[in-house]
């Protein structure tokens, strides 16, 4: 039997599906796993751990296990794809008007002042290897915002799954960003790629299956919002600071974990026309949307049951 | 007694070794290792015997792409009808 639950938190939406087990004990694991990571390292609570480093000093401060390991996450996200996906992206943030939980901004209409930058870069972090003290240049402010989401669904994965039956499994999506443990249901776990996360899941568009690890999505088409006559989103170019102007739109990349899935998906929009050698590179198995509507299908990635039914006939 | 020893397992081959000196007790490490495509994955058992009794251990670790260091996993499959969840921009 599959349960499903759906509700709201981070700024996102979440859903929770279980299969063999109880639902409630699952979603109030997942509530718990959501409610550390926003204490941890939210950028929107000034009561968070992750404000509380900043202005930054240039001197060692402790962080809990849960901030080392977001940070640990980041650094390695900023490594991996080659400073593509930079954890020092805060302060380009509130320049570009995201300085607050997306519903907020998106009803502010006045016009905004850009003074860009190129980003301080991940160089500019130092974490004790033990995770547990980390030093930031001064000036330098942290976004853990997608790599964080996907440590999040990871780690809520985790946790939902320590309540299931042993023979269960759990999907839980963050956002979009979708980590799945445990035994899949019959033919897999069934994901609706859109572009918008929002999307009913009985909606039309190409549907995937997959049996473990998680699928993530980075698009610059939904986090949109507009300051005076300018439309800006929020994945930053690292290189100008500003919101990056990709040829692709929307990048899906499936990954052992969320926090890699996310962390490729990011790194392809933001890389542009190189993200195509940079995923083979990878491995990774990927779907990248062009801003044209064209798809480039890479890594082993499945074209859709119609095109698959057509190249056989 | 220290030997090699080679079995299959999850589909992969496993080079193990035996560090005991009696037949009694000792720990058996095996290190598994299979090659895809465009994935490797490891992982690694480890079974220690005390006299009669036995205790197994078995890890898989997390499957990692040869040299990129990010964590690959199978490609999906395409499949219709509805979705347990959508991915998409947030």
């Amino acid at each position: 039997m599959i349960t499903t639950l759906d509700w709201r938190a981070l700024g996102t939406g979440v859903r929770l599906v279980v299969e063999r087990g109880d639902a409630a004990s699952a979603r109030a694991a997942v509530e718990g796993v959501l409610d550390r990571v926003d204490r941890a390292y939210s950028r929107f609570r000034p009561d968070s751990e992750l404000m509380a480093l900043a202005p930054a000093t240039g001197a060692w401060r402790p962080v809990s296990p849960l901030l080392g390991d977001a940070i640990a996450a980041g650094l390695r996200a900023a490594q991996l794809s080659d400073g593509a996906v930079d954890l020092t992206v805060g302060r380009a943030m509130r320049a570009i008007g995201y300085d607050a939980d997306f519903e907020s901004i998106r009803t502010r209409g006045g016009p905004i002042e850009l003074r860009l930058e190129p980003i301080p870069g991940w160089q500019t972090v130092e974490l004790a290897p033990d995770r547990r003290s980390v030093r930031i240049r001064p000036g330098v402010e942290i976004d853990l915002g997608s790599v964080g989401k996907g440590l999040a669904a990871d780690l809520a994965a985790d946790a939902a799954l320590g309540t299931v039956d042993p023979t269960g499994g759990v999907l839980v999506s963050l956002g979009g960003d979708i980590a799945v443990r445990g035994t899949a249901p019959r033919g897999g776990w069934r994901v609706l790629l859109a572009e918008d996360s929002d999307a009913p899941p009985d909606g039309s568009g190409d549907v995937v299956a997959i049996r473990i690890g998680a699928i993530a999505t980075s698009s610059t088409t939904v986090r949109r919002w507009a300051r005076g006559d300018l439309a800006v989103h929020h994945l930053i170019d690292p290189r100008t600071g500003g919101p990056v102007d990709s040829p692709w739109r929307t990048a899906t990349v499936a990954a052992a974990t969320c926090v890699e899935a996310n962390t490729a998906a990011t790194a392809a929009i933001v890389l542009g026309q190189r993200a195509v050698d940079w995923l083979e590179r990878m491995a990774m198995p990927a779907r990248l949307v062009a801003q044209d509507g064209s798809i480039v299908r890479i890594g082993g990635w499945p074209s859709p049951v119609s095109e698959a039914d057509a190249a056989t006939a | 007694m220290a030997g090699v020893v080679a079995v299959g397992a999850f589909g992969a081959i496993a080079a193990a070794t035996y560090d005991g000196s009696t037949s009694s007790e000792g720990t058996l490490t095996a290190t598994l290792t299979t090659d895809a495509t465009t994935t490797t994955s490891t992982g690694s058992t480890s079974t220690t015997t005390s006299g009669s009794s036995s205790t197994s251990t078995a890890t898989d670790s997390t499957a990692t792409s040869g040299s990129s260091g990010l964590s690959t996993t199978t490609a999906p499959t395409t499949t219709s009808g509805s979705a347990h969840a959508t991915t998409g921009g947030s």
